[in-house]
C-alpha cells in the first residue's frame, strides 16, 4: 500500500484500488460482489429461487390486478365520450334500471355537446337451436356507431347489421353458449336470432357470452320500452371543460338521473369491481405479502454475506478503500441477487400468465409496462434491503483482523 | 433418521435473538400458505354460502341453474309436484331476486339480494329463528343481513329504508354474508313479497323428508314423478358443485394456488438459508464433535432435529400472524376468511415438510466439518 493511502481524498483511493484491478470502480464493484455471490453456489440457488418465486408471485398478482382494471373498464374504452348520464341506480356496467332517451336530446340542448349516443345493456337468456341448451347472454344495443365506436370491427360490424333478427357475437364467450360460427341460429326469448359477425371483447362478469344489436331491435329482444336507455353517452363541443358541460346536464336532466365525466365513470367502475369486491382486495394483499417477502428473502441473503465477510470488509477499509465503495459491493450484490431472481420469475411468470390469458381473455401476458413495474420493484426491494444490513459494514474493523 | 430434537434445541437456543429471527423467517412462509389457503378457501365458501346454510334435505332447482348465481327459477307448480311425492313432509319455497337499495347517507342506490319465504317456515340456519319469524310475521318490513358489505350504509331497528323506491322498515338483523358477486342481503316475508311481485317464481324449494324416510329414495321419487326441467340435489352437492364451478370459472382460484406453492418454496429456501448459517456458525462445533468420534449421521439427525424445531417455532409464531392477517383481510373483503382446525392441520403437516426438505438440503454442509481445520 502506497505512503500516505490514508489520508488521500477517498475518490484517488478508489481509483486507485480500480486501477489495480484494471477497470472502472463500478466495474469492480460488480466483479467483487459477483465473486462474494458466487463462492457458495448452493446457497446463491437458494436465494435467487427464494426471490424468483416471491417475484413470480408479484408479477401474477400485478399482471391479473392490471388485466381486471383494464377489463371492467373495456367496453366504455371502446366508446368516444365525454360525459354518460346514467339512472341513480347505477353501480356497474351492468344495471337494469333505465333513464328516458329524452337525456339525450337535453344533452344536446345545452349548447355543451355537439353528440349523443345511446347504449343498452341487459342479460337475457340464449337458447341454442335445436339442442335447447341455455345460457346467459350479455346483450348491448347500440345507436348508430357514429364517431361513438372505436373499435373499427364493431362499428363496422353494426354497420353490416342488415336484418332485424341478426347480431354480433362474441368471439371470447364462453364454451357454454355453444357455436359462435357466422350463420349459427339461436333463440333470445320467442325470436331467432342469426350471428352476422364477430367482435372481441370477453366480458365474462356478466354472462357466458356477449352480443351486439342495434337500439331498434334491442327493446324487443328485452322486452324493454323503446323510450329508454341504459347508458347516455355525450361528446363535447371542441373547447367546452367536461365540468361545466357536466354541471349544465345535471341542471335539467330528470331525477334519478345521474351525470358523470368519462373518467369518474371509468373511476367508479373500477372502485367498485376491486375496493368494494373482494377479489381485488385480495390480490392487493396478496401483492403486498410477496413484496414483503422477496425484500425479506434479500435482507436475509445480504445479512449473511455481510455477517460473513466482515474480514473482507476489514481488509478492504484497511487497503483505503472508502466507505461508498464497500458498500457499492454490497448494493450490488443486493441488486445481483434481485434482478437474477426477476429473470427466472418473468420467465415463468410469462408462461402461467399466457396459460391464463388463454382460459378468459384477460390481457394478462408479460408486455413492457409489466415488464418496467417488475424492475423498479425488483430494484427498489434490492435498495432497501442492501440500505437495511450495510449499516454493519461500518462496525469492520481494521483492526480486529489482528 | 430420527432427528436429535434435544441436543437441536440446545443449539439454537444459544442465540435466542437469533432463533427468534430464524422462526420468523420460516413463519413467513407459513403465514403466505395460510393467508393463500384462507384466501382460496373464504372465495370457495363464500360462493357456497347458501347451500351450505340451507335446511332441508333435498333443493329442487330449475335443470339450468347449473350454479347458484344464475336466476333460473323453478315453477310454483313443481314444488307443489315434490310436496306429493311420498316420503315428503313439506316443500318450503325459496324466492330470490335483487332489488335497489337506497343509502340512506348518501342517497346511492346499490343491489342487494332479497330472500322470500314463509315466516313459520325459516330455510336457513340463522340464530333466533323464532324472533326472525316474528319479525317478518309484520308486515311492511324486512330484516338486513349485518354482515353485508358497509356500501349500504348504516341504520338501525325501525328506521325506513327504500328498497326499489318503496319505503320499508327494518325490523331486525341476521347475519348471512356477502360473497363475491353479491354485496349483501336482506329477508322479507313471502306474503310481502309476493304483494309486490304477485307472478314471483321461486329460485329453488326446499324438500324436508318425513321421519325415518330415506333422502336417496324420496329423490328417485321425486326425479321420477317431475318432469326433467329439474334439479334435485342435497345440500352438501350443491356446495360441492357451487366449489367445482368456482375453481373453474374463476382464474383467482389458480392464482391462490399458485400463492400456496410459492409459500411452501419460500418457507423451504428461508428454513434453508436458516439452518445454512446454522452449521456455518457452528462447523468448529461439528468438527470437535468428529473429532471425539460422532458419525456424520449423528450430526444429521442434529440438523434435522433442528429443521423439526424451526418447523413448531416456524408454525406457532405463523399461526399467530396468519389470525392476524386473515382477521383483517375478512374485515376488509366481508368475506369468511379465517384459520380452521383443517387448515391449521394442511398447514402445519406442509411446515414440517419444508423444514425436513430444507434440513435435507442443508445436511450436504455439514459433512464438509474436519476435525483437521481446528488446529
Amino acid at each position: 500500500m502506497p505512503e500516505g493511502f490514508a489520508t488521500d481524498s477517498p475518490r484517488k483511493r478508489r481509483a486507485e484500488l480500480s486501477s489495480a484491478f484494471g477497470m472502472l470502480p463500478g466495474a469492480t464493484c460488480i466483479i467483487i460482489a459477483g465473486a462474494n455471490l458466487l463462492q457458495h453456489r448452493l446457497r446463491l440457488v437458494a436465494a435467487l429461487a427464494g426471490v424468483a418465486v416471491a417475484l413470480f408471485l408479484l408479477t401474477l398478482q400485478i399482471s391479473v390486478l392490471d388485466a381486471a382494471k383494464a377489463k371492467v373498464t373495456q367496453l366504455y374504452d371502446d366508446f368516444n365520450f365525454d360525459l354518460a348520464a346514467v339512472p341513480d341506480t347505477y353501480q356497474f356496467l351492468l344495471n337494469f334500471e333505465t333513464i328516458d332517451r329524452v337525456v339525450l336530446d337535453q344533452g344536446r340542448a345545452t349548447g355543451d355537446i355537439s353528440r349523443a349516443f345511446g347504449l343498452n345493456v341487459d342479460v337475457v337468456h340464449w337458447m341454442q337451436w335445436p339442442s335447447k341448451k341455455l345460457a346467459y347472454l350479455f346483450l348491448i344495443g347500440l345507436d348508430d356507431p357514429g364517431s361513438f365506436v372505436r373499435d373499427p370491427v364493431i362499428s363496422k360490424g353494426v354497420t353490416s347489421l342488415l336484418s332485424s333478427n341478426s347480431l354480433l357475437m362474441d368471439a371470447y364467450s364462453e364454451p357454454d353458449i355453444g357455436p359462435l360460427d357466422i350463420g349459427t341460429r339461436a333463440k333470445i326469448g320467442d325470436e331467432f336470432e342469426t350471428i352476422a359477425g364477430h367482435f372481441k371483447l370477453g366480458l365474462f362478469f356478466y354472462g357466458e357470452g356477449s352480443a351486439i344489436v342495434r337500439n331498434t331491435d334491442f327493446p324487443r329482444l328485452t322486452d324493454r320500452d323503446s323510450s329508454k336507455v341504459s347508458i347516455a353517452l355525450f361528446q363535447l363541443r371542441p373547447g367546452v371543460s367536461a365540468q361545466k358541460a357536466k354541471r349544465d346536464l345535471e341542471a335539467i336532466v330528470p331525477e334519478h338521473t345521474l351525470v358523470f365525466t368519462r373518467d369518474e365513470l371509468l373511476q367508479q367502475e373500477r372502485d367498485y369491481f376491486l375496493s368494494v369486491r373482494p377479489v381485488g382486495i385480495m390480490i392487493y394483499i396478496s401483492m403486498l405479502i410477496a413484496c414483503l417477502v422477496g425484500t425479506v428473502i434479500i435482507v436475509q441473503v445480504l445479512s449473511t454475506e455481510v455477517a460473513n465477510r466482515m474480514k473482507e470488509y476489514a481488509v478492504l477499509k484497511a487497503m483505503g478503500s472508502s466507505p461508498a465503495f464497500v458498500y457499492g459491493i454490497g448494493v450490488t450484490q443486493s441488486v445481483l441477487v434481485g434482478l437474477g431472481g426477476l429473470l427466472p420469475a418473468l420467465m415463468i411468470g410469462g408462461v402461467v400468465l399466457w396459460y391464463i390469458q388463454y382460459r378468459t381473455h384477460l390481457e394478462t401476458a408479460v408486455g413492457f409496462v409489466l415488464l418496467g413495474k417488475m424492475l423498479a420493484i425488483t430494484f427498489a426491494a434490492s435498495v432497501c434491503a442492501a440500505a437495511a444490513v450495510l449499516g454493519r459494514v461500518q462496525r469492520a474493523d481494521p483492526a480486529a483482523l489482528y | 433418521m430420527l432427528p436429535r430434537i434435544g441436543l437441536g434445541l440446545r443449539l439454537l437456543l444459544h442465540n435466542r435473538l437469533r432463533l427468534l429471527i430464524a422462526s420468523a423467517s420460516v413463519a413467513m412462509g407459513v403465514v403466505i400458505v395460510f393467508v393463500e389457503l384462507g384466501l382460496l378457501l373464504g372465495m370457495l365458501d363464500a360462493q357456497a354460502l347458501i347451500a351450505n346454510l340451507v335446511r332441508g334435505d333435498l333443493l329442487i332447482m330449475n335443470m339450468a341453474r347449473v350454479n347458484l348465481h344464475r336466476w333460473d327459477k323453478i315453477d310454483l307448480v313443481r314444488l307443489e309436484q315434490a310436496a306429493a311425492v311420498p316420503g315428503v313432509a313439506r316443500v318450503t319455497p325459496l324466492y330470490e331476486d335483487h332489488v335497489g337499495l337506497r343509502n340512506p347517507a348518501d342517497k346511492r342506490v346499490r343491489r342487494i339480494i332479497l330472500y322470500a319465504f314463509p315466516p313459520d317456515d325459516i330455510p336457513f340456519k340463522l340464530d333466533n329463528p323464532a324472533a326472525i319469524s316474528h319479525a317478518l310475521k309484520i308486515s311492511h318490513g324486512f330484516l338486513y343481513d349485518r354482515l353485508s358489505r358497509p356500501i349500504f350504509g348504516q341504520f338501525g331497528v325501525g328506521d325506513d329504508i327504500q328498497i326499489d323506491t318503496v319505503p320499508l322498515r327494518v325490523d331486525g338483523y341476521v347475519s348471512i354474508g356477502a360473497d363475491i358477486v353479491n354485496d349483501g342481503n336482506i329477508l322479507m316475508s313471502e306474503g310481502d313479497w309476493l304483494a309486490r311481485l304477485p307472478d314471483s317464481k321461486p329460485i329453488m324449494g326446499l324438500v324436508h323428508v318425513k321421519p325415518g324416510a330415506s333422502v336417496e329414495a324420496v329423490r328417485q321419487r321425486i326425479l321420477q314423478s317431475l318432469p326433467p326441467d329439474v334439479t334435485v340435489l342435497t345440500p352438501e352437492e350443491t356446495a360441492w358443485r357451487e366449489t367445482l364451478y368456482t375453481l373453474r370459472t374463476a382464474p383467482v382460484g389458480l392464482l391462490f394456488a399458485i400463492g400456496m406453492l410459492a409459500g411452501l418454496v419460500i418457507g423451504t429456501i428461508n428454513c434453508y438459508q436458516v439452518l445454512y448459517n446454522e452449521i456455518t456458525d457452528h462447523l468448529r462445533q461439528f468438527a470437535t464433535l468428529k473429532a471425539m468420534g460422532f458419525s456424520n449421521h449423528f450430526l444429521r439427525r442434529i440438523i434435522m432435529g433442528q429443521a423439526m424445531v424451526l418447523s413448531v417455532a416456524g408454525f406457532s409464531t405463523g399461526l399467530v400472524f396468519a389470525w392476524l392477517a386473515d382477521r383483517y383481510i375478512a374485515g376488509q373483503s366481508m368475506l369468511p376468511i379465517g384459520v380452521g382446525p383443517a387448515s391449521g392441520v394442511i398447514v402445519g403437516c406442509f411446515t414440517v415438510l419444508m423444514c425436513m426438505t430444507a434440513g435435507l438440503i442443508a445436511i450436504r454442509r455439514v459433512a464438509v466439518a474436519d476435525p483437521a481445520a481446528l488446529y
